[in-house]
């Protein structure tokens, strides 16, 4: 098997190559993480007890043992597979071909940068954890590494068509502007306010405590101004108060997608699609294109009124926990129509998305959406009438509200299939789609709930590989029963081939 | 009404004769569980004779509903192999229809307990890559059955692997 890189690097073979010399320094850093925070709570807290002194004594073991593990670790690149042996007593030597390697993915957090290095993980998506990680390797020697691999990846019987194939084009690139409409869009800021509170709880868990005491006390000094100026001036307080908090938390969501997302490409080639963003922590991986699975495109209110979309995809990836192989990939986090088409086009054939026909379900369907939560307002009304009198009866102003919702809804339902593609939508304020290659489909449902009888209705579902928890199902529900006869017959005549 | 699961529609066979009871007893016996705590705490917190007023009736509704499902389960489960691959019908008020076609099969799995094994009875486990899907299983086929059906859905080795 001659392979044309073996011209350029004609000693590889034989060359067994040792990490960065600093990794020890990231082994150790990788195993103090646990106990950092302990360590925080002592150094800045200085509430520690004898057993976290304890703690502080496993460290002085820790440190040996990383530096051992950096002399124990090799690897070698061969022509075709990379070998990395490692063990101190237990050793291990692990063969990777490079045609088996789905994904290798350069991590950089913030120290990794400083010390312009990179952990290297190759994982062949066959196991539980990723076969191989490199902590650390220098930047150019990974990317070196990351190249060597990815020169290999050859779809069989189109050797000769690589060259071309490893152009990459840019898909998409995310501008701050657009980062910093994603921030508005999205809710992410809640985590950072969350992981905060919780991070003050850590160190010093009167701290937050001390603030609410604060914060109520000041309330409570200012309650008889605020009581002086009526009604008026207590619902301005309230609402003024509302605003910092969503002003803060919109600022904090901005923070978190520029954090997280700086410098999002998006890019393709044959193989697969490309992905690097971080502003802070650097992420590099890939997906390969034939692990691509069912395709999701969202679309808020907020999105809606940007004319934006979030488009994800599931992904093939044994039962990978580990963040690059992970079964849930967000291709575009924020993203115009043109982007999405240009994305989904790039994968599936041309003219696939965006979808201009659509299936409408059966006539009733609104009735389905309408019945269940209307009947359930009633024993509630009920329940509101006994306990507040007839001003419980207001909770009926809901029945209204229920029928144009599920009128809307049902408009805007819909399935399209074409044969290669099925798709489905949903959704009034917030939309989605979902769609998926015929040949992705691994079995095709039909299901009847009693009710679904009553109206002669039918749902069909469609079962892909890692269909996220949460992501919406491949299902179209309220179709007619014999339409969804057809559709599950069509198809499946069609995977079965 | 159109009936997803028509059990007269000959093309679709059941499950063999001799799984009946054992798949009644076993459909049976989870219903019978809330008896026991509607038994003890009527009885104990209620004075005298009113405790049966809730047990009874409790027990009762336990019992047809376990009855009521322990049949079906039997009845109401049915299933065709052709050409394409292997249907699954099951559910009396819930209906479903499974299709898992031969090329998506990723291997397949015969059981049979110690109670299935003396009556000659096995278990069908098809594996497919699936998310929902990815063990489709039934129980109650004829040991000889499970056996064709599962050389009949074998993968082949040669088939493409295009779908992951």
């Amino acid at each position: 098997m001659t392979m044309p890189s073996d011209a350029d690097t004609p000693n590889l073979e034989s060359a067994e190559l040792r990490l960065h010399p600093l990794s020890w320094l990231f082994e150790l850093f990788n195993v103090l993480k646990q106990f950092i925070v302990p360590l925080l709570v002592l150094l800045v807290g200085g509430r520690g007890n004898q057993y976290e002194l304890w703690g502080l004594a496993g460290i002085g073991i820790m440190v040996p043992v990383a530096v051992a593990r950096y002399f124990t670790f090799r690897y070698r690149i061969g022509n075709d597979r990379v070998v990395i042996r490692s063990g101190l007593l237990h050793k291990t030597v692990r063969d990777i071909a490079f045609t088996r390697v789905q994904n290798v993915t350069l991590h950089q957090s913030l120290l990794h940068r400083l010390m312009d290095v990179a952990e290297v993980r190759l994982e062949t998506g066959g196991g539980e954890k990723e076969e191989g990680r490199m902590r650390v390797l220098g930047f150019a020697a990974a990317q070196q590494l990351q190249r060597t691999i990815r020169s290999h990846e050859t779809l069989p019987g189109t050797a000769m068509a690589t060259d071309s194939g490893h152009d990459e084009d840019v898909l998409l690139q995310l501008s701050t502007r657009e980062l910093i409409k994603h921030g508005l869009i999205s809710n992410k800021g809640m985590l950072i306010v969350a992981a905060g509170f919780g991070g003050l709880m850590q160190m010093n868990w009167e701290l937050p405590q001390r603030a609410m005491e604060q914060a109520g006390r000041w309330l409570w000094d200012h309650s008889g101004d605020l009581a002086q100026n009526s009604m008026v001036s207590y619902v301005m307080g309230a609402a003024s108060l509302l605003l910092v908090a969503f002003v803060l938390l919109r600022i904090f969501s901005i923070v978190q997608a520029l954090l997280h997302y700086h410098g999002f490409t998006l890019s393709g080639n044959q193989h697969r699609l490309s992905i690097q963003r971080g502003l802070l922590n650097r992420f590099n991986g890939s997906l390969p294109r034939t692990r691509i699975q069912a395709w999701t495109v969202r679309q808020g209110w907020l999105q809606r009124r940007f004319q934006r979309y979030g488009l994800s995809v599931d992904a093939a990836a044994g039962k990978t926990k580990s963040e690059a192989l992970d079964s849930n990939w967000q291709l575009a986090p924020i993203a115009d129509a043109e982007s999405v088409t240009r994305i989904a086009e790039h994968v599936l054939p041309p003219g696939s998305w965006p979808i201009i026909e659509w299936n409408p379900l059966h006539p009733k369907a609104w009735q389905r959406e309408f019945k269940k939560p209307a009947l359930l307002l009633l024993p509630a009304t009920a329940l509101c009438v006994y306990a507040a009198g007839p001003y419980g009866l207001l909770l009926l102003l809901g029945i209204p509200w229920l029928y144009l919702k599920s009128k809307l809804w049902a408009k805007h339902a819909g399935y399209s299939f074409n044969g290669a593609l099925f798709a489905v939508r949903e959704g009034w304020i917030g939309k989605h789609w979902r769609f998926a290659e015929t040949a992705k489909v691994q079995a095709a449902y039909i299901k009847q709930s009693p009710f679904d009888r009553r109206y002669g209705m039918a749902s069909v579902f469609l079962d892909t590989v890692n269909a996220g928890n949460f992501e919406p199902p491949l299902a179209v529900r309220y179709l007619p029963v014999q339409e969804a006869q057809a559709l599950q017959r069509e198809i499946s005549a069609i995977i079965a081939r | 009404m159109t009936e997803l699961n028509d059990l007269n529609d000959p093309e679709w066979q059941g499950l063999d004769p001799a799984a009946r009871r054992l798949m009644f007893v076993f459909g049976v016996w989870p219903f019978l569980i809330p008896i026991v705590p509607a038994t003890l705490v009527p009885l104990t917190l209620l004075p005298g004779a009113w405790g049966l007023a809730v047990t009874v009736p409790v027990a009762l509704a336990c019992l047809a509903a376990g009855i009521t499902f322990g049949r079906n389960r039997w009845l109401y489960t049915r299933w065709r192999l052709d050409n394409h691959g292997f249907r699954l019908r099951k559910g009396r008020w819930w209906q479903k229809e499974v299709f898992i076609p031969r090329t998506r099969v990723q291997h397949l799995d015969i059981h049979n307990g110690p109670m299935e094994r003396s009556r000659g009875l096995a278990t069908l486990v098809i594996h497919s890559a699936g998310t929902q899907s990815h063990a489709l299983k039934q129980e109650g086929f004829r040991l000889e059955t499970a056996q064709a059906l599962r050389d009949a859905l074998i993968p082949q080795v040669q088939r493409d692997d295009h779908a992951l």
